[in-house]
């Protein structure tokens, strides 16, 4: 799912600045699973955001919506009394962010939350990237375990020299991606991969203002 | 219970509503006869509410103080927890909630807006209990007893050493301050004809109980020194120079029997036996009736029915007995058989039979009442309908011998029955719903409760208490009482989901330490009431805010830290030693200023609860829990903690400051916890008033 | 005889290698390798090396060919995409620069701009059939050159790499690849190595043995601590430990020269690493006995 962390308060504060009606929007799908920005995350958020204010002696009126999905617009469709705000802090992933600036065109919208990656769900509060989004996959190539995205470096062909004990040379919690892949293709006995050089990525499709249409 | 249920318009309705809400109850709910909310009471006793604990017993159980000294508690005999240490002592909870209010002021009496006048003959429990249920309706009640004081067979009959008489004394003046007329030393027949009752009172309930001792007409059974059980009681409670010969034979296996020999013990007898048809496996008073009889010095004969009194100058001198070989035929019809080749003979200066009782229908005849041949009042089970259009019955004197509790559960029948009739003009069949009991606790939940070993009430040495009718047993004090409490599972009130929030984000799952929640097939959260001990972690983590934990919810704790605008709340568990305040004596052993909220375990603490008391102007928040290896949800203190410091660095980004909340821990004394508040204190005095409350426009 | 045509002899070749500075002064990085000419058969140039920001590969390869010494050409992945690292190569072939070492290249989150995106377009296997297809005349969208390279590609091996089987894997592939000649990490396990160079053998490609001066015992430990695949023996650190100044350089000198006499019979050559102290080298190649 995706993963989101919480901005800082006094970075939310900054961007409400110049407003006393704020309506803050969570999102019922990744980042409630994450933690990040799921109704109690709204409440927690909008709690602090109040009492921030009122230390420095003024109000601010912060609603408090989650709906299910902010990037669908029949979930969007149940924000209601936008009317009633001057802005919308959104604490969805950056799609749901943009899902609702585009609902609602004429309410500034900010960002509630940082998203971060695509990543999995290991246990209660931590989350580690495992997808990139590369539009590539290879991970028939790689006995399941992506190099892109668990390789600092996103390499194809196997470790570099800075891998050190089975951790990455960013760091010693990291683990070296290419020493799982290749464990994990002595496990399957599938070595004989290993050995099979990987082209070069094709990057064209891992940016550029992606869409997929299935209309067809 | 009744306090739950709103826009209900008598007891029966509040009754029926709780058990239909949810179906499936806790195992002592569902055993107990009257289906007492056990639950709630013991819940209220483990957080210091003992007289909303008592109301909530009463509702119910209605002679509280009486029952928590007599009942035989079918509840503890499921209570889950059998499965772990053994069964909560509901029993000596209940008995402690009457004892610890005993000097509360009575209750007010209730408005009597129904226009319908009631009378019950016998105040004994039945005529009580229905007395509760009518005069809570708002029904105009009067008892008529014949004796100088309510109670009945608790009165008259239950030995002091099991049921001192003021405690009966209590439970009936708390029934009385409702509003209900009571007249003695009023007897039908002699005092006040049954006829007029019948014609004066919109409806007429009978509840005269069983108050006719049986003999057996064996031969010698005439003889001076033989004496009926009912009598002996009575003498036992109400003349304390009471005596009775040094050699006693009490005849019979019920828990009559069993008082009759344990007060002649007290009274003087030297050598008591106490002979029975029964075999020791089929004796029909309470199990530990046979303990404590032999503890005493009781000399127990099963398997022996009475042959032949001997007489000596007009006085029995003994007794024979043939051997008894079997109590009930093949049909399981009371029909012994005897073997006269094996015969007893047991020396005796009084022989008592303690076989049975009969109704007093003296009062009855030649009444409209109609009765049959052999003296049972023309009764429907279903209606509780006497012949008469108005007059119904209740207890013992219909159903036969029984229990207490099991005379309540017929006079609430009872009074249903009333209640309804005089509302729509008409009787109908009573059917309660029955609560079905939920599951029993999984393997992987009973490994993951805390042991905590059960509290058992003090009893007085054998040796001691045969020498006079003193209470035998004792109460909890409030410590033990709390700690007792606290074994509550909290059974069949738990966790439950609200769909549409839920993510399936899998945290219940995760944090749960009884493995409660599961993902269902709807792909929503769900919880395996079979295994959720309603501690509320789940409901403090969930993302999405959709969970709902029965009386552990948000609302009633917001409600407590509300109390408080300013000074220090503090939060921690209900269980959480030592004290600081006494919920009996009202004194708080801590400064002034200090609303301490109690929670069912400090895991349950939300930082959503520590923000709203800051938003609501308190100057600090001390958060306590019991040391990790007293938590009875295990890792309570450690959730406690990661919360309160979450807390604490997000009032630092506020501006607030996190130094406003500080994680006290657990103390090992009282001495302890005051310093630690008092340190608090002074810091907070340090740092000023609550800013919010200096710059809050209101 | 050129490098290529030194190691394709079989003749036991001495590279060093210079780091740039980080800035225009290049005085002392003249000063310091000057001396090596006629010493060192190649010297490498080092490409932004641990991620600090250096004078490029290409211009500093030409200030050492200006001094007349021959480079090698050290090519890193991490700052540059497909496009700049071809048009590098075309350059450097334009210069002269005959040798390439084909590198990953350290993550900057090591080096002094942190924040600086990694880009990482290809990697050193890729690179080095990136060169094969040069050297062919066409790049690597398969389109003609007009002119080819040719160049004597190289990669590098870390012997000591915990866990080692799947370095090897990867060596091996870039022999697939197209490597003529390997450069190794800084060896202190003797008999690893040796175990190494066996397995070596088969793929039957020379290997310059990599050999690090200590220059204190300070320096160790950060080698042990920080840098992965070299770990240096505690007897060696002790006998660092005690000296100062110009006596533990001496002593870093023997150490290498002293390694450097124990490997010269089981490998191509020797690639001596003394950043800092290039001008150091003869003596330690002297210290070796060569």
């Amino acid at each position: 799912m995706i993963v989101a962390e919480p901005k800082s308060l006094d970075e939310i504060e900054a961007m409400v600045d110049g407003y006393d009606r704020v309506l803050m929007v969570g999102c019922g799908t990744c980042v409630e699973v994450c933690l990040t920005g799921g109704e109690r995350s709204v409440n927690l958020t909008a709690t602090a955001l109040r009492l921030a204010r009122k230390v420095d002696g003024r109000d601010i009126e912060v609603g408090e919506q989650t709906v299910i999905r902010q990037c669908d617009f029949e979930y969007l469709d149940e924000v209601k009394d936008t009317d009633k705000y001057q802005a919308i802090v959104s604490l969805a992933c950056g799609v749901g962010i943009q899902g609702i600036a585009r609902k609602f065109p004429d309410l500034p919208v900010f960002p509630g939350v940082n998203t971060t990656f695509m990543g999995f769900n290991e246990e209660y509060g931590y989350y580690t990237e495992m997808c990139k989004g590369c539009g590539e996959c290879i991970l028939h190539l790689t006995g399941g375990v992506c190099p892109v995205a668990r390789c600092a470096k996103s390499l194809l062909n196997g470790p570099c020299g800075g891998t050190n004990n089975g951790k990455c040379e960013i760091g010693n919690d990291k683990d070296c991606g290419w020493v799982l892949i290749y464990n994990k293709m002595e496990q399957l006995g599938t070595l004989d991969k290993f050995m099979e050089i990987n082209m070069p990525k094709n990057y064209g499709k891992a940016g550029n203002i992606r869409s997929m249409d299935l209309r067809k | 219970m009744a306090s739950e249920a709103t826009n209900v318009n008598s007891q029966s309705e509040a009754f029926e509503t709780w058990i239909k809400d949810q179906p499936l109850k806790p195992p002592c709910a569902s055993a107990c006869p009257v289906n007492a909310d056990i639950q709630s009471f013991v819940s209220l006793v483990a957080q210091g509410r003992f007289k909303e604990s008592l109301e909530a017993v009463r509702e119910r159980c209605t002679l509280p103080g009486s029952l928590g000294r007599i009942c035989h508690h079918p509840c503890e005999g499921e209570c889950r927890r059998n499965d772990v240490e053994g069964a909560v002592n509901i029993r000596a909870i209940k008995r402690f909630a009457s004892d610890v209010c005993a000097d509360e002021p009575a209750s007010d009496a209730v408005p009597k807006t129904r226009g319908k006048r009631v009378a019950i003959i016998g105040g004994g429990v039945a005529g009580l209990t229905a007395a509760y249920d009518l005069a809570k309706d708002g029904f105009d009640v009067t008892i008529y007893e014949q004796n100088d004081a309510c109670g009945g067979a608790i009165y008259t009959g239950v030995p002091k050493y099991r049921l001192p008489k003021e405690v009966v004394a209590r439970d009936v003046a708390a029934i009385e301050s409702l509003g209900v007329t009571i007249k003695t030393n009023t007897a039908i027949g002699r005092d006040v004809a049954f006829d007029d009752l019948a014609k004066d009172y919109d409806a007429v309930l009978i509840a005269i109980g069983l108050t006719v001792s049986r003999g057996i007409p064996i031969p010698g059974h005439d003889a001076d020194g033989v004496l009926l059980a009912l009598p002996v009681l009575k003498e036992a409670n109400f003349n304390d120079n009471a005596v009775i010969g040094k050699r006693v034979v009490v005849i019979g296996g019920g828990n009559v029997a069993f008082d009759v020999a344990r007060s002649a013990k007290r009274m003087g007898a030297e050598e008591v036996s106490l002979c029975c048809l029964e075999c020791e496996d089929e004796i029909p008073a309470f199990s530990w009736e046979l303990g404590e009889a032999r503890e005493e010095g009781i000399i127990i004969n099963p398997s022996w029915g009475p042959k032949e009194i001997r007489v000596e100058d007009g006085k029995v001198s003994a007794i024979s007995f043939k051997r008894c070989s079997r109590v009930f035929d093949e049909k399981g019809i009371f029909n012994p058989a005897y073997d006269e080749n094996e015969i007893l003979g047991i020396e005796a200066d009084n022989v008592v039979f303690a076989i049975g009782q009969g109704a007093d229908m003296n009062g009855f005849t030649g009444t409209s009442l109609e009765v049959d041949e052999r003296g049972r009042i023309e009764w429907d089970a279903l209606t509780l309908k006497t012949n008469l259009p108005n007059v119904f019955a209740s207890g013992e004197v219909v159903t036969g011998p029984g229990s207490a509790v099991a005379a309540m559960r017929n006079a609430h029948h009872a009074a249903t029955a009333i209640e309804r009739f005089l509302t729509t003009g008409t009787a109908g069949a009573v059917v309660v719903p029955e609560p079905l009991a939920i599951g029993r606790l999984p393997r992987h939940t009973v490994d993951a409760i805390v042991r905590r070993e059960k509290n058992h009430v003090p009893v007085v040495d054998p040796a001691e208490r045969v020498k006079s009718f003193v209470e035998a047993e004792g109460g909890f004090d409030i410590d033990m009482a709390i700690y007792e409490a606290g074994r509550c599972m909290n059974c069949g009130r738990g966790a439950e989901i609200i769909a549409e929030k839920c993510a399936a984000c899998l945290t219940c799952v995760r944090v749960c330490p009884f493995g409660a929640p599961y993902i269902t097939e709807a792909r929503v959260a769900g919880f395996n009431w079979d295994s959720c001990q309603s501690c509320g972690i789940c409901a403090a983590e969930c993302p999405g805010m959709a969970i709902h934990v029965g009386f552990n919810d948000d609302t009633l704790i917001n409600e407590r830290i509300d109390a408080a605008t300013s000074g220090i709340v503090a939060f921690g568990c209900q269980l959480g030693k030592p004290e600081i305040y006494n919920p009996v004596s009202k004194a708080t052993s801590a400064p002034p200023g200090l609303n301490f909220v109690k929670l069912m375990c400090a895991s349950r603490l939300d930082m959503r609860h520590i923000l709203r008391a800051i938003e609501n102007g308190v100057d600090g928040v001390a958060v306590m829990a019991c040391p990790d290896d007293k938590c009875r949800y295990r890792k309570g203190v450690n959730w406690a903690e990661v919360r309160a410091n979450r807390v604490k660095r997000l009032l630092d980004e506020i501006g607030i400051g996190g130094e406003r909340v500080e994680f006290m821990g657990s103390f090992a004394t009282p001495e302890e916890a005051r310093q630690a508040i008092g340190a608090f204190r002074a810091a907070l005095a340090e740092l000023g008033p609550n800013p919010l409350n200096k710059v809050m426009v209101k | 005889m050129g490098f290529k045509e030194e190691i394709q002899s079989g003749n036991f070749v001495v590279t060093a290698e210079v780091g740039p500075p980080k800035g225009t002064d290049i005085s002392e990085m003249v000063h310091h390798i000057k001396g090596l000419k006629g010493k060192v058969t190649a010297l490498n140039v080092t490409d932004n090396q641990s991620a600090v920001m250096r004078i490029c590969t290409l211009a500093t390869a030409k200030e050492i060919m200006d001094i007349g010494i021959e480079p090698i050409y050290q090519m890193t992945c991490r700052d540059r995409n497909r496009l700049g690292l071809q048009s590098d190569l075309l350059g450097a072939a334009i210069m002269g620069i005959k040798n390439v070492l084909a590198l990953t290249g350290d993550h900057p989150v090591l080096g002094d701009h942190k924040d600086a995106k990694a880009v990482f377009d290809i990697e050193s296997v890729q690179l080095l059939e990136v060169i094969n297809g040069l050297n062919e005349g066409r790049d690597m969208a398969g389109l003609e050159l007009r002119g080819a390279t040719d160049f004597f590609a190289g990669a590098i091996v870390t012997p000591e790499s915990i866990p080692f089987e799947p370095q090897l894997a990867k060596f091996k592939k870039k022999v697939n690849a197209g490597a003529k000649f390997f450069q190794t990490q800084a060896i202190y396990d003797m008999p690893k190595f040796m175990t190494f160079m066996e397995r070596a053998k088969e793929l039957d490609v020379p290997i310059l043995a990599g050999i690090l001066l200590l220059k204190s015992a300070g320096m160790a430990k950060y080698l042990n601590k920080f840098v992965a695949g070299v770990s240096v023996p505690q007897e060696l650190i002790d006998q660092l430990a005690p000296l100062k100044g110009e006596d533990v350089l001496k002593k870093g000198i023997e150490i290498a020269g002293d390694q450097i006499a124990q490997l010269k019979d089981v490998c191509a050559g020797v690639h001596v690493m003394a950043i800092g102290a290039e001008d150091r080298v003869p003596d330690i190649l002297a210290a070796a006995g060569l």
